[in-house]
């Protein structure tokens, strides 16, 4: 017997199971005795897991912030999962039995552990600096690339390059100088780092308006798709609002919602935080998400094959009301009223922080479904060539925008 | 019975000098080389017919304990030909040379051989002491893992005036825009012998041709903390000018000891 690895738990059980490496970026079916291991806690990952009922999952990266975290807890079944591991050394383990205690422990032998009822951990999980900096050796100027993994085609960063000055208009007063090298990859000119976007995270007051606006926009990016046909450049409109909210703030929310764990951890018991973080990290949102599940393609990639996702029956300020009575009252029954008035901007900031990340990506779907549905109905129009080497309003000029993007 | 080891000035170096002094002695005029002096393959051959031991190809077919011993042994019967002070710091180090004299060795056996610091007094020593690395396993296996040991012909020796390095590192350049430069606070030794990593960067060329170098939020911050602009800056521009002097890929280790930046070696890099 012996521990091949260990890793930070984010939900925990012991569990055994048949080692499964999850490749690609499809829903995939798995027997119901494995256990998955995976570089991310992608969405399309929860999804399979959810459905087949695995026993659990392994993940090199993933907090338990991430949609994919979602899913599974609003999942029935309760899964396993292990973060943080060094996933190459399961290689070797492939499609062989392997054991996952509550310790995190992974190994090929059952090692007796304590069981206990399944729990969920918001363990903050260390994130390596996604951040990269070009530094002018001359005259000292400064250019920030936030996503050093991620890269953008020229259409996308025709809307994104805005949405990111707005944002940075909405936080810092100014519209720095926001660029697209040869590679894809997204510069900013600036000397703002992380941290200043943290701390601006800290300040309840700044971040309540922050999020205030993020509803807003949100709420009228719905109302401009909610008509019965709509062009592409009202989408691009959209498009620009959706990425001027939570592009800058999206590495930072976990923090946000770390710091009220802590907050919680300090008046509350274990058990009683952790019962009240998890009613926070579920909203209506999700559950509609898992229904739909069959007709979203839950792939963040930009025009890929989809189709139009409906807009759900319900709105975002319902589900924010909603999530906020269910607490409300989950404060009253633990007889912490008073602690729940006393701290209600914070717990209302972390409430509507969550539900609105939620939406982020429903929005997200919304709008690159119908963008992708526009494409298609112009079938003379190579989607990858024009992806690559058009910006939107090339796209428009080009093509023209006669074709309205109808609504199901 | 003595054996005299005779220097050669950095003008004099030829092919029998190894690879590494022909580079420096090829740099020299275009970038600035601390003064050095040469010992040529023959006063390494001389030298171990003196001991006695054997051929040199032979050299890593024996027990190397007691050619270390045999050497160990010798450091008092060899004597200088060349003015050396004796107060002042010297490093000296290993230009390997290659049997067939037209070829050369590049940053392949990098490593395999000690250098040694040391002053003027003690150079006969640390020169012996560089010659003795030459008979270790360790030479032995890495020439053999991408040469041939009978492809070496033997070793030359630099001398070079110490410099104290106030920040150093060293530079692979593939092309104009592709600098990728370690460096460090302190002297390379600490990187080239894998006991420190310093930082890592890349530094490509504006459009108007400034240096701009790429780094994390932690590396930027400490280049800007200790005002390393200009210094990292002319290491970029000296790299680039030898790039475009030699045409190839090459491997540069460089010092800065606060005034001026120095090119303290310069081989082809490894493809």
């Amino acid at each position: 017997m012996s521990v091949i690895t260990k890793g930070n738990v984010i939900l925990f059980k012991n569990v055994c199971g048949c080692l499964i490496k999850h490749e690609g970026a499809e829903i995939c079916e798995y027997p119901s005795n494995s256990i998955i291991y995976c570089e991310n806690l992608s969405n399309e990952l929860a999804i399979s897991a959810v459905r087949s009922k695995v026993q659990g999952i392994i993940t090199r990266k993933s907090s338990f912030s991430t949609h994919g975290a979602n899913i599974l807890r609003s999942g029935d079944n309760a899964i396993a999962w292990v973060t943080n591991v060094n996933i190459d050394i399961l290689d070797s383990y492939d499609n062989e039995m392997i054991y996952i205690n509550m310790r995190g422990e992974i190994s090929d032998a059952y090692i007796e552990t304590k069981d206990v009822q399944i729990q969920y951990s918001f363990e903050k999980i260390p994130r390596n600096d996604t951040s990269i900096i070009d530094l002018n050796l001359i005259n000292g100027d400064e250019c920030i690339c936030f996503w050093k993994y991620n890269y953008f085609t020229k259409f996308i960063f025709s809307s994104l390059g805005e949405g990111i000055k707005r944002e940075f208009f909405s936080l810092f007063q100014y519209r720095p100088y926001v660029f697209r090298d040869v590679r894809g990859k997204i510069w900013i000119k600036t000397k703002l780092r992380h941290s200043n976007i943290l701390e601006y995270c800290s300040d309840s007051y700044k971040l309540e308006q922050y999020l205030h606006r993020m509803q807003y926009m949100y709420n009228n990016i719905l109302k401009k798709i909610n008509s019965k046909y709509i062009s592409l450049e009202i989408l691009q409109n959209c498009l620009i609002d959706y990425y001027s909210c939570f592009t800058m703030i999206h590495r930072s929310y976990e923090n946000i919602l770390y710091n009220f764990y802590n907050l919680l951890l300090k008046n509350f018991d274990g058990e009683k935080t952790i019962e009240i973080m998890n009613l926070l990290m579920t909203c209506k949102i999700d559950i509609w998400l898992e229904k739909e599940g069959e007709r979203i393609n839950y792939s963040k990639k930009f025009l890929v094959k989809e189709k139009v996702v409906s807009i759900p029956p319900f709105t975002i300020d319902e589900d924010i009301q909603l999530s906020i009575s269910r607490i409300q009252r989950k404060f009253r029954e633990i007889e912490a009223i008073d602690w729940f008035n006393e701290n209600e901007k914070s717990v209302l900031v972390a409430i509507k922080l969550f539900v609105l990340k939620e939406w982020k990506f429903v929005i997200y779907k919304l709008l690159t479904s119908r963008c992708y549905f526009w494409f298609v109905h112009r079938s003379e129009i190579p989607i990858d060539i024009v992806a690559d080497e058009y910006t939107y309003s090339e796209v428009i000029n080009t093509y023209g925008d006669k074709n309205y993007i109808k609504n199901e | 019975m003595e054996t005299k080891i005779i220097l050669r000035t950095s003008n004099e170096v030829n092919n029998r000098c190894g690879t590494k002094a022909q580079g420096l002695a090829f740099l020299g005029a275009k970038v600035n080389v601390p003064q050095f002096v040469v010992l040529d393959v023959d006063n390494f051959i001389r030298l171990i017919s003196f001991l006695n031991i054997c051929t040199v190809n032979e050299f890593f077919n024996n027990d190397f304990s007691d050619l270390h011993r045999c050497i160990e042994n010798s450091y008092s019967k060899v004597q200088l030909d060349y003015p050396i002070e004796p107060e002042i710091s010297y490093i000296v180090r290993s230009s390997a040379v290659p049997n067939i004299l037209s070829d050369s060795f590049s940053s392949e056996i990098s490593g395999a051989f000690e250098s040694y610091t040391c002053v003027g007094a003690d150079i006969v020593k640390a020169i012996l002491k560089v010659y003795q690395s030459c008979f270790t396993l360790k030479a032995y296996k890495q020439l053999k893992l991408f040469s041939q040991p009978v492809n070496f012909l033997g070793m030359g020796i630099i001398i070079q005036k110490y410099i104290n390095a106030v920040y150093s590192g060293v530079i692979h350049v593939t092309g104009k825009n592709n600098i990728h430069i370690q460096w460090i606070n302190g002297h390379l030794s600490k990187i080239v012998s894998g006991k420190e990593f310093g930082f890592s960067n890349l530094i490509y060329f504006n459009t108007k041709k400034e240096p701009i170098i790429r780094g994390t939020e932690l590396e930027i911050l400490i280049i800007k903390k200790n005002d390393l602009y200009d210094i990292l800056g002319t290491a970029a521009n000296i790299a680039v000018k030898i790039y475009k002097s030699i045409e190839k890929p090459c491997e540069i280790e460089w010092i800065y000891d606060g005034n001026t930046h120095w090119i303290v070696q310069c081989q082809e890099l490894l493809k």
